[in-house]
């Protein structure tokens, strides 16, 4: 902002940083790069306080609104934006069905590391990965005789869940991490990565429990069993104690 | 009818912006209220400011900040040399269209134009 700019009431400043918030999205949403989408939003900028010095015989927020209503929405920003949507137009028409293209290029974009804050599409990707493992799994035990087709998709899609989700997990731990925590659920990642293995671990030492007759062995199982669950709480609790107690407190 | 008409005049939108800072330099709001003056072309700025900067990415624009007495500093734009080829280009490209189509819209056709020698 310059050092001229025009002296404007905070709330009107607001609605003014609101619109080139929803702007920007937009441009973020489309690839946009970084530097084309400062000079459009600096450009909109520009012109927004152009159009409102052009209306000093108004109050500020009537301007505002006057000057708002006479520029694009923000979604005419989208780079495939077909029509210049106006911030009055009428309802959009129904969407025609996207085509395998566009649909791929939507789930890069989505996949692709973002600046704005939101859940890692990563752990989005592994708990719905594991919730329909669950959810197969329940289905197939309602069945005395389940159809082939459901223990298939239970087969294919839980015998890889240990990895894949796994390997979300970490993913989405280390983009979280990476993004200075724009991206968040780093909880859900970390329960995403370490689920799988500390399960496998601890299924391993119960059948070595259960298959053992040496007292020395399933002592030795048993303590590893505690001790690797007991690690794990203690690193849950020294990474995520005190974030939870703090919320316990404001409440 | 109304989005083939945004496509066509996105197409043409590049040409046009060349075109007018061909003749001096211009800010974004400038350039969209001269262009809609002498164009008819009934452009907004979601149109304008994407095709500017993305000439200014590759080159063919080159911007300067000065102050503005309205509020954020005004970015100036003008044609560099190898914008100037490309307007060139595109100018030429942009002719041999218009006139292809004008020929057909007008019912004209090669065979008209150019008589047929007799066999």
């Amino acid at each position: 902002m310059s050092q001229l700019a025009p002296e404007l009431p905070n709330e009107v400043r607001l609605r003014i940083d609101e619109y080139l918030d929803a702007v920007e999205r937009v441009l973020i949403q489309g690839g946009v790069t970084r530097t084309e989408r400062r000079n459009i939003v600096d450009e909109v900028e520009s012109q927004i306080y152009e159009m409102l010095a052009a209306r000093t015989d108004q109050e500020p927020a009537a301007a505002l609104t006057d000057v708002l209503a006479k520029l694009d929405a923000p979604e005419a920003y989208a780079p495939d934006a077909a029509t210049t949507v106006k911030a009055e137009s009428a309802p959009a028409a129904a969407a025609p069905l996207p085509s395998p293209r566009a649909l791929w290029s939507r789930w890069r974009r989505w996949w692709s590391v973002s600046e704005t804050p939101r859940f890692s599409p990563p752990a989005v990707v592994a708990a719905c990965w594991a919730g329909g493992v669950a959810f197969l799994l329940m289905a197939v035990l309602a069945f005395r005789w389940p159809p082939a087709p459901l223990v298939g998709l239970l087969a294919l899609f839980g015998l890889t869940a240990p990895v894949g989700v796994t390997v979300l997990g970490f993913l989405a731990v280390r983009r979280i991490r990476r993004t200075g925590s724009k991206e968040h659920g780093l909880p859900l990642a970390l329960i995403e990565t370490f689920f799988f293995p500390i399960l496998l671990a601890n299924l391993a030492l119960i059948g070595i429990l259960a298959a053992s007759e040496e007292a020395g062995l399933i002592l030795l199982a048993a303590l590893v069993i505690i001790a690797a669950n007991v690690g794990l709480a203690r690193y849950a609790w020294r990474r995520f104690g005190g974030q939870f107690l703090a919320r316990v407190e404001s409440l | 009818m109304q989005a083939w008409m945004t496509q066509l005049r996105k197409g043409l939108v590049e040409l046009c912006v060349m075109r007018l800072l061909d003749s001096g330099e211009a800010y974004g709001y400038q350039i969209l209220q001269q262009l809609n003056a002498a164009t008819g072309l009934e452009l907004t700025e979601s149109t304008l400011y994407p095709v500017l900067a993305r000439l200014a990415r590759d080159g063919l624009v080159k911007a300067r900040e000065a102050p503005s007495p309205s509020g954020p500093p005004r970015r100036y734009y003008r044609l560099t040399a190898p914008g100037k080829t490309r307007l060139a280009e595109l100018t030429r490209q942009w002719i041999g269209v218009r006139d292809a189509v004008d020929h057909l819209l007008n019912g004209e056709s090669h065979e008209s134009t150019s008589p047929r020698t007799p066999e």
